[in-house]
């Protein structure tokens, strides 16, 4: 960096320089080449160019099916999407919740439970996705032979169990994601609220709330993209209505077919556009 | 007799794009002082003494440590080293792997024989036996102390100390500068301090470099830096001064003496800038310097305490001036022995002074003093 | 009095969903595997059998330790990469480079770990881009399966967990003072010596943290070692899945799941003991 002579330091530059541009090529190449591969119209999914084609995107002939004319590649993104929703929706609650638990309320054994919290992140998600399979299997039996067949319908695989499934671990990243928000408030601003005249409940609505919304719309972009993309739990969870990766992954065991590039540029582009408005939200919250 | 000279610096200019943060310097640093760099935040110092360390290039000039040109030297190959400004004590290793680190670089050495210079060097800073402890376990006084020895073990030609006082409190920064003198002149390395605190500049110096937005206004030893001023900025920038704005040169007494009008009031002072018969200065007046004496006296100002501030061994006594067209005050210094005379609030006074405890130097573009505040 | 129970009905408020969701979605759940995992298939009687299978069968311990070593592996590998790219994008780049990498740096990584997969399979397959590239060449003159070896998955591991290295790695070395290095080098050191004495020790905390959570990572993928592996990827995870879906044994894949994690925890608590770290003091 202090290099003897000026040729040497700008050499040392120049390395470096180019260092970051092959790791840019290895992180962003394959994403590119899938994004040309989707508008090339040679069904085999490869190279060499034949053409712009928009055919995988729409299309209806027998032998070209385009992403938003599979029917069943479409039922799979509204179910990604309703899963998300509702995942996003009950975490950042439960986020919210946490956040003011840990950061306001002392009791015993709060360590610990800030500990236990953190769990669902550590273990692999085959694992928390089978132990949910498992209990939640015992459960509806249970529920089953109690009140009768059918009673336990909701936590056999299917809408519910996947979002319960996912939520065990989204809730503990917009946990942290919140509190981490909450601990830079100074509580000093609610007394002052209050020794204006609101009353504590108005306090916390007006000031506090309003403070975290930076972090509570970043979670909750996280918690959507997480849900969205999640697998290894969900594949142990998901009945007759599988979610976009799942339905993929089917897909992807048989073979490549081009609607699947199609189908990345779509999530690559959606995801990205989300994935900056968190960046965004995140550097104001630096703020 | 002349002096060997351990750094020089011919014509050193530093540009950042468009800002010149040092404009064409030039001085010498002789072996074995205390030579401070004195001046206001955003003065420059701190790129010169980088330069000097090799962590910055000029954009012109040269450089020459031990009568060998540097420019192209690498940092870690001069034969200077830096006490940073906030000290870069290794955190990852003891103090004594802190101290050897230098001599883990240069080989040749083996290991009992580092532990011994560096066991020395501890010593001599006043930290014996501390060697095993970590940075984070010693206070800040004594990080200070391991900074020097560590790079005092390597016995460099200059010892380059980036205001590393700024950040202790004020008893222990008034121990630390008499030690940091004392160590100097027992080991007789040439130092090179840089700071915006005078008084640490003052204190400790043989000679004292005054920089102001990148160029030196003067060099020159501490004595005479606080008589006799070189230039407008150093009349205001060192020690405390009287500054009476806008007067008029009337007469010149001598080549060197003037006297000023000032709304009627003529007042006499050093001449600082070349000055001639009307001329508009600023004067400058010591305040320790003025005579205050009760009741009305020959040959001197009438003026009126308005306010007396207790400060210890002096207080600090703000006179009115009374026979001024414009409304002129002076705060005058008093000590409290045995002779001070004893004034109170309302008091009317005589206030006189010596020639040249007053300086007189042509106003500078006042844009450029709200820079300095 | 009413005070005091009236900060306890707060509490309580927010206590009860939060020990809800953890207690009802993730532990007992936990509970329920490991019952599971000593009961008997048919009979629920404890039994020690599905935990012998593990240990008796050479198969599954023959995966298991290749799942760990291999992670252990492509973990070394996605560290030796990532820690060079942290180092330059905090302390080389300057300000707008910085951050115009970052974002290129981060954005794959909001897409799906499957379509990461995906993209390499669109990559390594015999009808794919790289062959397609070397018979262009003139390198080979037909499609050669890069897929479903060693090394596609060791790549496809790397690739999804660059990120997860290299986030930690910089925001400890961010915390590195400028002026560390700069007094290395008055002292005498040059780039190597700085490097080794002072940049990578103080990047410790983030390397293990990396570490970490790339290796758990590792261990625990499933979708981008059964695609890029196919049926030959003979790892641990596979086998789970097949126990709960195929064969529906949850007893077993309970068994499996449970060794999974208590290996993980285990591991992960040797490591931080033999580098002293604290794990809170880590994250």
């Amino acid at each position: 960096m202090y290099a003897s002579s000026k040729n040497s330091r700008s050499l040392s530059q120049a390395l470096f320089y180019f260092y970051v541009i092959l790791i840019l090529i290895f992180t962003l190449g394959p994403l590119v080449i899938v994004t040309i591969l989707a508008f090339n119209d040679n069904p085999a999914a490869s190279f060499p160019w034949q053409g712009f084609t928009l055919d995988w995107f729409k299309s209806s002939t027998p032998d070209r099916v385009g992403l938003f004319d599979d029917a069943r590649m479409m039922a799979a993104i509204v179910s990604s999407l309703k899963v998300a929703a509702a995942v996003t929706i009950i975490s950042v609650i439960l986020g919210v919740n946490n956040a003011f638990l840990f950061v306001r309320e002392k009791f015993v054994g709060r360590e610990f439970l800030y500990m236990l919290m953190l769990g669902p992140l550590v273990v692999p998600g085959v694992v928390l996705g089978t132990s949910i399979l498992a209990f939640s299997h015992s459960i509806a039996n249970w529920l089953d032979q109690a009140l009768g067949p059918g009673a336990g319908i909701f936590l056999r695989p299917g809408f519910w169990l996947v979002v319960l499934g996912q939520v065990s671990f989204v809730a503990t990243t917009t946990t942290l994601v919140i509190t981490a928000r909450l601990k830079r408030f100074d509580p000093s601003l609610e007394e002052a609220a209050m020794d204006l005249g609101a009353t504590r409940a108005n306090a916390i609505m007006h000031i506090t709330l309003r403070f975290l919304t930076p972090a509570v719309v970043g979670a909750a972009i996280i918690a959507f993209l997480f849900s969205f993309q999640n697998f290894n739990t969900t594949y142990f969870l998901i009945g007759s209505d599988p979610t976009v990766p799942i339905i993929l992954y089917s897909r992807l065991r048989f073979g490549i077919s081009p609607e699947i590039n199609a189908v990345s540029v779509l999530l690559m582009i959606v995801t990205g556009v989300l994935g900056i408005l968190a960046f965004s939200f995140q550097k104001d919250d630096n703020a | 007799m002349t002096q060997e000279i351990d750094v020089s610096l011919v014509q050193i200019t530093k540009k950042f794009g468009d800002l010149v943060a040092v404009n064409n310097v030039s001085f010498d640093i002789p072996k074995g002082k205390f030579f401070s760099v004195l001046g206001p935040s955003g003065s420059g110092k701190t790129t010169v003494l980088r330069m000097i360390a090799g962590f910055e290039t000029p954009t012109a000039g040269d450089i020459y440590i031990g009568g060998e040109r540097v420019n192209d030297v690498p940092p870690n190959k001069r034969r200077c080293n830096m006490v940073f400004q906030r000290l870069a004590l290794f955190p990852m290793m003891n103090i004594l792997d802190n101290v050897t680190f230098g001599l883990r670089r240069r080989g040749g050495i083996n290991k009992a024989e580092m532990e011994r210079m560096a066991e020395d060097a501890l010593a001599r800073v006043g930290l014996k036996g501390l060697g095993k402890r970590r940075i984070n376990q010693i206070s800040g006084g004594q990080q200070q102390r391991v900074a020097l020895a560590r790079s005092l073990v390597l016995d460099p030609t200059v010892l380059l100390l980036d205001e590393p006082l700024g950040s202790l409190d004020l008893k222990l920064r008034q121990a630390m500068k008499l030690e940091l003198k004392h160590l100097q002149a027992r080991m007789g390395t040439t130092f090179v301090y840089i700071t915006h605190d005078q008084t640490i500049a003052l204190a400790m110096s043989d000679t004292i470099a005054v920089i102001n937005l990148g160029k030196i206004e003067q060099i020159a030893s501490p004595e005479e830096l606080y008589r006799r001023p070189a230039t407008h900025f150093v009349a205001s920038f060192v020690g405390e001064n009287n500054k009476l704005m806008a007067g008029r040169v009337t007469r010149m007494l001598d080549d060197h003496i003037c006297e000023a009008d000032f709304g009627g009031l003529p007042m006499i002072g050093r001449a600082g800038d070349k000055l001639k018969p009307g001329d508009t200065v600023d004067l400058f007046i010591r305040p320790e310097m003025i005579l205050l004496r009760p009741g009305k006296h020959e040959n001197a100002i009438l003026g009126k305490i308005s306010e007396i501030n207790f400060d210890g061994s002096h207080s600090l006594i703000i006179v009115d001036l009374l026979e001024s067209s414009r409304p002129l005050a002076l705060n005058v210094k008093l000590q409290h022995t045995e002779e001070a005379p004893e004034v109170a609030v309302g008091d009317v006074v005589s206030l006189s002074w010596r020639w040249d405890a007053a300086n007189a130097f042509h106003p500078v573009d006042q844009s450029h003093i709200e820079k300095e505040a | 009095m009413w005070t005091r129970i009236k900060r306890n009905k707060g509490l309580w408020a927010l206590l009860i969903p939060m020990l809800l969701w953890i207690g009802v979605l993730f532990v007992l759940p936990h509970v329920k595997l490991f019952i599971l995992s000593f009961m008997d298939r048919r009979s629920g009687a404890f039994t020690l059998s599905n935990y012998a299978t593990f240990f008796n069968k050479s198969l599954y311990t023959k995966v298991f330790i290749r799942t760990v070593i291999f992670s252990i592996i492509t973990t070394s590998l996605t560290l030796a990469i990532s820690f060079p790219t942290a180092f330059i994008i905090t302390k080389v780049l300057g300000q707008k480079f910085k951050a115009l990498v970052l974002m290129a740096i981060v954005l794959p990584y909001w897409i799906s770990e499957l379509i990461q997969a995906f993209t390499w399979m669109v990559l390594f397959r015999e009808t794919g881009v790289i062959n397609y590239i070397l018979q262009l060449l003139g390198i080979t003159d037909h499609g050669i399966e890069f897929l479903y070896h060693n090394s596609t998955i060791a790549i496809g591991l790397i690739y999804t967990s660059l990120l997860f290295m290299i986030i930690p790695i910089m925001n400890s070395l961010d915390t590195l003072d400028d002026s560390l290095i700069e007094a290395s080098y008055d002292l005498g050191g040059d780039f190597w010596s700085t490097m080794r004495e002072i940049i990578i020790p103080h990047a410790g905390p983030g390397i293990m943290v990396g570490s970490i959570m790339v290796f758990m990572l590792n261990l625990g993928n499933y979708v981008t070692v059964t695609l890029l592996g196919g049926k030959n990827s003979l790892w641990f995870t596979e086998a789970i899945y097949n126990q709960f879906i195929v064969r529906f044994n949850q007893n077993q894949g309970a068994a499996f799941g449970v060794i999974l994690l208590t290996f993980s925890v285990i591991f992960v608590w040797i490591v931080l003991k033999i580098t002293k770290q604290d794990l809170t003091e880590a994250m």
